[in-house]
């Protein structure tokens, strides 16, 4: 039996109505919160990335330090910065917008304008091709002269050596400045044996960490970003180590067979790739020795099957009587651009280009000068795509694209 | 007779009635609640993104893209059903960089996208 009580069901029937309207209310609040949220995720995104776009093309209004970035009138506030690092650069873009922050990080390199397979200087020698040596692209010689060669027992075997035009060359080589750099900011100085875990990452927003290592022998570490490890001797690097984008600065460096990596180095005297060592894209090496001692000997060498994606550059002074050497053996491959101020041995594979003051090889009885013995240099197989160092100093500084995003 | 309809009284009257003032405050209470209801359900419905914004954001995309693939530096103007894009295009006096934007016009909505990019 109901007793009478419209007043009641009427409240019980507001209470639901309510019920429904605020649960209706808070929905749609939530939702459009939501979609305000990924409405400025993509704003956010949209204007750090503009942001990276403009200054690919005006890196040199930018410095070590933060700028304020007023491209867009809006509420979105970016300050960017660029970096170097060794033969690449850094480009650091943050977005804010009340509490979200967006950092992007991206590792730049220069678009190769070397269209170019060999630049050699007037220095009044032909080069002499022998054995299976080829050239494919157009090539800068003495004299536009590439002729056959002969040594010992060895003739050029096949019809054709060059594979693109010959032209005249100046009488040096471009001058190299400032291609291999890193930022003097503050740095935090740290000594590799007192690293409590043997794996270390430095994100590239923070301040550069320097190890400094005492032993001659680096062996199984793990070392990844905003990294440079130091040594005042030689370093000894072991296969089970796992370097990524680190730059490594000793006298003399050294990698073990089968080693594996993306590393730049920065050495004085010697750096040596064992047979199977693989440098990935983008690594690099760099020599810089402005010795007068005419015994100190500069060299890289990349024994056989040994592999380098990026670039090499043995430089010096011009007064400088030590001797620079590249030894590429067989089997040996550079994927990039190639830079010797004084003599290439060149029995492998370069693919990109290659400047170099003349060329040798020495065999067990004499040494020969501008002789290229089976050597190949192959300008096309390196793909349009590939960043890295532009020698070609012609028509200002290239413009720097994205390798990758850190 | 006066027993067996008092009778019959008692056994059929299993509903009580309300006073009439309690009814009419009880219609009262559940009217404005169903028109606050609707009211909410109106303002809601009327505020929530619009559709043609959403399609006009996706378009933008498209067109974004297309001038990037296209390289078409040019100024431009779109019609579409609800909507309408009209396309400036700036160039930065520095090396070949471009801003883009896109004035969007949706019913009385005006918006603006920027966006800069390379050639």
């Amino acid at each position: 039996m109901l007793k009478a009580g419209s007043l009641y069901y009427a409240i019980i029937i507001c209470v639901l109505i309510g019920i429904c309207c605020m649960s209706f209310l808070l929905i749609s609040h939530y939702s459009k919160m939501h979609s305000l949220f990924l409405s400025t995720q993509t704003e956010l995104l949209s204007t750090n990335n503009s942001v990276v776009n403009y200054y690919l093309n005006n890196h040199h209004q930018l410095d070590e330090y933060y700028k304020e970035v007023t491209i867009f009138n809006g509420d979105i506030k970016t300050k960017a910065s660029i970096h170097s690092w060794g033969f690449y650069k850094i480009l650091k873009v943050f977005s804010v917008f009340k509490n979200d922050t967006i950092k992007v990080n991206s590792y730049l390199g220069q678009v190769n304008k070397d269209t170019i397979a060999l630049y050699l200087p007037d220095k009044g020698k032909p080069i002499f091709m022998v054995g299976k040596a080829k050239i494919y692209g157009d090539v800068f010689v003495p004299n536009k002269q590439l002729k056959r060669g002969y040594i010992t027992t060895n003739s050029f075997n096949n019809k054709i050596f060059l594979y693109g035009n010959k032209f005249k060359s100046s009488k040096k080589l471009p001058i190299l400045k400032n291609v291999f750099k890193v930022s003097n900011e503050q740095n935090v100085s740290v000594n590799l044996e007192e690293l409590k875990k043997d794996k270390l990452y430095n994100s590239f927003n923070k301040k550069t960490i320097i190890l400094n290592s005492k032993k001659y022998i680096i062996s199984n570490k793990k070392l990844s970003g905003n990294i440079i490890l130091i040594s005042k001797d030689s370093l000894y690097i072991r296969k089970n180590n796992n370097l990524e984008n680190i730059i490594i600065k000793a006298p003399k460096v050294v990698f073990e067979k089968g080693f594996s990596g993306v590393i730049q180095i920065h050495a004085i005297e010697k750096v040596v790739l064992e047979n199977n060592v693989l440098l990935k894209y983008p690594s690099g090496i760099f020599i810089d020795n402005n010795n007068n001692n005419k015994a100190v000997k500069t060299e890289v060498l990349l024994k056989n099957n040994s592999k380098i994606c990026g670039s090499i550059v043995v430089t010096g002074n011009s007064t400088s009587n030590s001797e620079k050497l590249i030894t590429i053996e067989k089997k040996a491959q550079v994927f990039g651009n190639v830079y010797c101020y004084g003599s290439t041995q060149l029995l492998g594979e370069i693919n990109g280009t290659l400047y170099t003051e003349q060329f040798y090889i020495k065999t067990a009885a004499s040494s020969f000068e501008n002789y290229v013995k089976d050597g190949v240099i192959n300008r096309s197989k390196l793909p349009n795509l590939f960043l890295g160092v532009s020698f070609n100093t012609n028509n200002g500084e290239s413009k720097y694209k994205i390798i990758k995003n850190l | 007779m006066e027993k067996v309809n008092i009778k019959l009284l008692k056994t059929c009257s299993f509903f009580k009635a309300s006073s009439l003032t309690e009814s009419i405050i009880a219609m009262v209470i559940i009217t404005s609640c169903i028109s606050v209801s609707f009211l909410i359900y109106g303002r809601v419905i009327s505020t929530d993104m619009n559709l043609s914004t959403l399609k006009a954001e996706q378009k933008i995309k498209e067109l974004l893209l297309k001038t990037k693939k296209e390289k078409s530096f040019e100024d431009d103007y779109f019609s579409y059903t609800g909507y309408e894009i009209s396309k400036r295009v700036q160039f930065l006096n520095t090396n070949s960089v471009y801003k883009v934007s896109f004035y969007v016009t949706s019913g009385t909505n005006n918006t603006i996208y920027d966006y800069i990019i390379e050639e």
